[in-house]
């Protein structure tokens, strides 16, 4: 009776350990992916800065658009763009024209999406540009130095990571030649 | 020859035990937590299952106690990897980075397969 019991227990341990031997490397394979999917992601994940319009819309002011296109060909964890600001800078950085923002939004992020970005330059930072645009006989190139704060929602619980944001634009001159 | 039969039995019951639990513990570490398809606390409740079936099989209490420091070390190991292939590019350079994860997780391991087996001892009549 007693080996009986032995080997039912034996039986029972038996199975057990190899139900969780196999539960635990499916388990850790799946975290694995899961993970590895995430640094991929990070690794690929940018924004790139393409200037769609820049109008003057009175005498001391301008307007700027842009398009952030997200450069991910697959997007494998749920990503939310949470705020995107930026400065900007004349291209070799000396000149400062101001910080700008898209403030808090919320927008769901997919492969190969384009998201809108504008911004209004006025006051000191326009005569600046003015003096950059005289300055200049030809186009005059500006950089957009940014940090996009994206949500990735993972299985577990949420991660906001800080992106940089870099693109080198040029201003049309047609555009420039009105200030 | 029935030395030698209990010899394998042992090694392979510390070695399925030992990367069970290592892979269990890897699932409630820093690296992986918020990666995992479960939350930690199911991660703590598969090693100290481990240590249960470990309790069920072993015969003894000394072979049980011996038979968690094995399990022990086999997990660590099994954890340390998980994380540092995982984590390759980062931990070739700092693999101190990863060692509080492994520290815990032996801790952990260690502990609920203690545990697990004296619970398995006593559900067995001893």
């Amino acid at each position: 009776m007693k080996s009986e019991k032995r080997s039912w227990r034996q039986i029972a341990g038996a199975l057990l350990l190899a139900a969780l031997l196999t539960l635990s490397l499916v388990l850790l394979t799946l975290t694995e992916r899961s993970y590895a999917a995430f640094r991929e992601t990070l690794q690929r994940f940018q924004f790139e800065i393409r200037l769609t319009e820049f109008r003057t819309i009175g005498p001391q002011q301008a307007r700027l658009h842009w398009q952030a296109r997200l450069a991910v060909s697959e997007l494998k964890i749920p990503a939310w763009l949470e705020l995107l600001d930026w400065k900007l800078y004349s291209a070799d950085g000396r000149v400062y024209l101001g910080f700008y923002t898209t403030s808090e939004v919320q927008i769901d992020l997919t492969a190969a999406m384009e998201i809108p970005l504008e911004a209004q330059i006025e006051g000191p930072n326009f005569e600046k540009l003015q003096q950059l645009l005289q300055a200049e006989s030809e186009t005059v190139a500006l950089l957009f130095q940014g940090t996009a704060r994206v949500l990735f929602r993972l299985p577990q619980g949420e991660v906001r990571k800080k992106i940089p944001t870099v693109g080198l634009f040029a201003i049309p001159t047609e555009e420039a030649d009105r200030l | 020859m029935k030395a030698l039969h209990n010899l394998v039995r042992v090694g392979l019951l510390i070695l399925a035990a030992g990367v069970a639990a290592g892979a269990s513990s890897a699932l409630q570490s820093g690296e992986f937590l918020e990666f995992s398809p479960v939350p930690s606390s199911i991660a703590y409740v598969l090693v100290l299952l481990t240590g249960f079936s470990v309790g069920l099989l072993v015969k003894g209490v000394q072979e049980g106690l011996l038979t968690s420091l094995c399990v022990t070390v086999v997990g660590t190991i099994t954890l340390f990897l998980a994380i540092y292939i995982a984590n390759v590019e980062i931990t070739a350079t700092a693999p101190e980075l990863i060692l509080r994860s492994v520290w815990w997780g032996a801790l952990s391991i260690f502990f609920l397969t203690m545990i697990g087996i004296f619970v398995g001892r006593i559900l067995s009549g001893e």
